[in-house]
Parts: structure tokens; C-alpha cells; sequence
């Protein structure tokens, strides 16, 4: 399952920062070091929450800095 | 000090034209766009008409302009931009793009936004889209609910420093962007303002609203959309909503010197006043007080005034009103126009953009027509009910609103 959020999470993050698109985006590089501010941060959650139509939150998971740490804090909730 | 005010740059997407160019051909070919469009709500399909801007992609235009690739780039990676915050952010940078921005000290330019309640359509649509997800809103509606909001885009763009507000004043709320800017120079605190005034993006709950207060006309069996807007007819049918914005960049003497921009008129006087009445019926005398205070600023006598872009928005009580405030006011030697029977009334962003056609017609020498005037208001005004070439010296743009707000401009050539 963790693998299909971080799928998820990637293709938010891509609509998001369309110039990442293409490249290889690092599961455990911060979200600023990939260049999200913490208003692309914000939607990345709620994008991601909504497909998988997760009522949740958003407060649970502003500690994720990485794409790995958020889809583990999403996966928690995700049966 | 030497605290005179110049307007240096302008920029304005209208239903005739989108950019100054092509506005200023619209205007010169006395074109206009009203449609009857329909609406639905629920199972209800409403139509009102309007004057719309078509084809407007944002960012062919925006690729279009004179600007460095960095700042297009920069235009380009900002997401979630309202309509009406594109409409606005376009005119600014058509009207940066003139601009010589080298010398400029970006710590005393300003931005002042006019209008209020600006961007209903895109908070009707937020409204329906969460309706039932209200868990997953997307976080930017916490910023772009705020008016203001364009002014931050148009800031971290720019890299502006100086002051940044809204400024509300119903339908005068154009004119009185102007008036706020021109005070803001005046007081010496800054070198450049940009007024921009957005798309006042309406949903159908406005366009409903305006039709219950009697205000806004309806679409009609009898009479084409071509027909439907006649300001200062004797027959008119109530304003018509049309979508606008547009921007002029104010700069003091002292700055054009460093700068080396060129102006393309002077803002000589303006008046404003309340009438001391909540309600949306106007005032001769209102309208007369703010004529008087612009001309008495600009030192003027009323026969120096040679073109009145008026307010006229084809309500009956409006056009005799600001008529026979005119015509006491002795401007008789003024050649009068309504932008908005070629383009609408654009609500709070008209006065800007009724500003700009002003300047424009003043820098091409030429007054455009007023159209649908089949049987004049009244005789003891010079309407242009054909284009002319003319050229202006002193002009004054009037904009009122509701809750008694009055607003008057002049403009001088240099």
C-alpha cells in the first residue's frame, strides 16, 4: 500500500511543481530542498488526502519533511 | 518639492481588445461585444447579457509582452491565479513592459488595487467544489479569498517594497484607486504607484442581485444584445456588465527624471464626496461638488474641460443626473462619450479603465463614438455619436457609486 501513496504522492507533488516533472525526485529529500514551499506543502497534503478520500487532519502530518515520511504518516490511516 | 503627477504606462484587457493596442482600435472602430448569456443554477437556466472578453489565454498574452525571460518564467511556475487575478496581472505587466525599471528603487513604488469583492465567481465555484468534501479544501482558497491576494502575485513578480492596499468605493472604486495614488506621490513617500484594478468577476448571485435593485438590464425579445446598452439615450435599459481590467503606473516629476520615463498625460485635479445617503440614487449636486473640486485642484475653468468620459451607465436616474450636473456645470465645451456602451460597465474596475480610454484618446487626438444614442437625454450636450478626430488638452473622467460615492478626474496633456 505504502508504495501506491508514494506513487500518489509523486504525481500530486509533479501537478504541483510541474518542473519536476521528468526528473527523479528523491523519496527522502526534504519537501524545501525539492523547492515546495509550505503553501505547495499544504495542497500536497490535501490533494493526496482527497484521492484517497481520506478524512483526516491535515495536522497529523505537518512533522512529514520527506515523501517517505508522509506517505508512512498517510498510511496510518489508510486501511 | 515638486510633487506633480504623471501617468507613465498603461495596460487593459477589455471585450474589444485585449492590450492597449488593440483596445485603442476598438475604440477608434467604435466596436463593441454584448452577448445575452445563459446561466444555470440548479434546474433554472437564468440569462443575463454582458459584454465578455473571448479567447483570453493568459499566458500566450502574457508571452506576448516586452518583458526578460526571467520574469515570464516566474509568471509561468505561479499556480492557483484567479481569473480575476490574471485579468489584473496581465494589465500590470503589459504596463511594466513599458517602463524603464533600472533606476526605479523598488523600496518606494507602491501598489493600490480597486475594488472589493472582486473575485466571486472563483469563490462560488470553491463553495460548490467542497460542498461535500469540505475536509480536502485546497489551502490556497486561505489566501485567494483575500482581494489582496493579486497584490502579493504583483509584489514578489516585481519585487515591490513599498505600500500595498485595496481600495473599495462600489463603482467608483477605479477613479478612487487613481485619487489614493496620486495622494500617495503627492505626500513625497513614494516615486511610482501602480493602480490595477481586476476583473470584478460576478457569479450569478451578483448578476442576480444587481437585477433585483433594478439596476442591470434585462435580455429582451425585442431588442438585440447589439442594442441592449444605451447610455445617455432616452431610452436606456439599465447598465450592462462587462468584463475589464486594467492598470496605469503613476510617477512623481522628480522620478521621471531618474527614470527617463515619458508621460503620457498629468493627473491635474480630482474630487471626490459622499451624498450623505446609503442607497443607490445619485445626486446632481454630489456630482457637481466632486466636478468643482477636480477643476478648482487643476486650476481650470469649466470651458478648458474638451472631453468628458462620463459615468453614464444607462440607468435613466444616472445618465439625467450626471447630464444635468454637466450641463450646470457649464462644461460646454466638452465632447462627451460612454465607454460603456461599447465595453460595459466593468463595476469597480471601470474608472480605471475608463481612465485609460481617456488617455488613450488623448494621446491619439481623437473622441470615440458613444453608441446606441438614437434620441439624446437631452439636446444641451455634445455627444459623440460618431468618432472625431479631436485633440484634447484638459479631459475628465467621472465615476460614481452606490451609497453616494462621487469620484472626478482631469487629466491634462503635457
Amino acid at each position: 500500500m505504502k508504495n501506491q501513496i508514494i506513487q500518489i504522492i509523486k504525481e500530486n507533488l509533479v501537478e504541483i511543481m510541474p518542473e519536476l516533472e521528468g526528473e527523479e525526485i528523491s523519496l527522502d529529500e526534504t519537501f524545501l530542498d525539492l523547492g515546495a514551499n509550505s503553501m505547495d506543502r499544504g495542497e500536497l497534503i490535501a490533494l493526496t488526502l482527497e484521492k484517497l478520500d481520506l478524512e483526516v487532519s491535515r495536522i497529523e502530518f505537518v512533522g512529514a519533511k520527506t515523501i517517505n515520511e508522509l506517505a508512512e504518516a498517510v498510511a496510518k490511516f489508510h486501511n | 518639492m515638486n510633487n506633480n503627477v504623471f501617468v507613465t504606462a498603461i495596460g487593459v484587457v477589455t471585450p474589444i481588445g485585449i492590450g492597449v493596442t488593440d483596445f485603442t482600435a476598438g475604440l477608434k472602430q467604435g466596436n463593441s461585444n454584448f452577448t445575452y448569456l445563459e446561466k444555470k443554477w440548479n434546474e433554472k437556466t437564468m440569462s443575463y447579457p454582458m459584454a465578455i472578453v473571448q479567447d483570453f489565454q493568459f499566458l500566450k498574452e502574457v508571452n506576448a509582452l516586452d518583458l526578460p525571460d526571467d520574469l515570464k518564467n516566474k509568471v509561468k511556475r505561479i499556480r492557483n491565479l484567479t481569473k480575476s487575478e490574471k485579468f489584473g496581472l496581465l494589465t500590470v505587466l503589459e504596463a511594466w513592459s513599458q517602463l524603464n525599471i533600472e533606476s526605479i528603487d523598488l523600496s518606494k513604488v507602491a501598489i493600490v488595487l480597486c475594488g472589493s469583492n472582486t473575485q466571486m465567481d472563483h469563490i462560488l465555484g470553491v463553495h460548490e467544489q467542497y460542498r461535500e468534501k469540505l475536509t480536502f479544501m485546497n489551502p490556497n482558497y486561505g489566501l485567494s479569498l483575500f482581494d489582496t491576494d493579486l497584490i502579493g502575485v504583483i509584489s514578489e513578480l516585481l519585487q515591490i517594497k513599498g505600500e500595498g492596499f485595496s481600495v473599495g468605493s462600489a463603482s467608483a472604486s477605479g477613479n478612487m484607486g487613481v485619487i489614493q495614488a496620486t495622494r500617495l506621490i503627492r505626500s513625497g513617500e513614494f516615486d511610482q504607484v501602480v493602480v490595477v484594478a481586476p476583473l470584478m468577476d460576478l457569479s450569478i448571485f451578483e448578476l442576480q442581485g444587481f437585477t433585483s435593485i433594478g439596476a442591470m438590464a434585462l435580455c429582451s425579445d425585442s431588442i438585440g444584445p447589439t442594442e441592449i446598452c444605451r447610455p445617455f439615450d432616452s431610452e436606456p435599459n439599465g447598465f450592462v456588465y462587462g468584463q475589464m481590467a486594467g492598470s496605469l503606473i503613476l510617477e512623481s516629476e522628480n522620478s521621471m527624471k531618474q527614470t527617463n520615463n515619458k508621460a503620457i498625460a498629468s493627473v491635474a485635479g480630482y474630487g471626490s464626496s459622499l451624498d450623505s445617503n446609503r442607497n443607490p440614487n445619485p445626486s446632481v449636486e454630489g456630482e457637481m461638488i466632486v466636478m468643482g473640486k477636480a477643476l478648482s485642484m487643476a486650476g481650470l475653468e469649466s470651458k478648458a474641460i474638451n472631453y468628458i468620459n462620463a459615468h453614464g451607465t444607462a440607468s435613466k436616474i444616472g445618465d439625467l443626473t450626471e447630464s444635468e450636473a454637466i450641463v450646470k456645470m457649464s462644461l460646454r465645451n466638452a465632447s462627451v462619450n460612454s465607454t460603456k456602451s461599447l465595453i460595459g460597465h466593468g463595476l469597480t474596475a471601470a474608472g480605471l479603465v475608463e481612465s485609460i480610454a481617456t488617455l488613450i484618446q488623448m494621446k491619439e487626438g481623437f473622441v470615440h463614438v458613444s453608441k446606441n444614442i438614437s434620441q439624446p437625454i437631452t439636446e444641451e450636450i455634445n455627444w459623440v455619436t460618431q468618432k472625431n478626430e479631436k485633440k484634447l488638452n484638459h479631459t475628465m473622467n467621472n465615476s460614481f457609486g452606490f451609497g453616494g460615492i462621487n469620484t472626478s478626474i482631469i487629466y491634462s496633456n503635457l
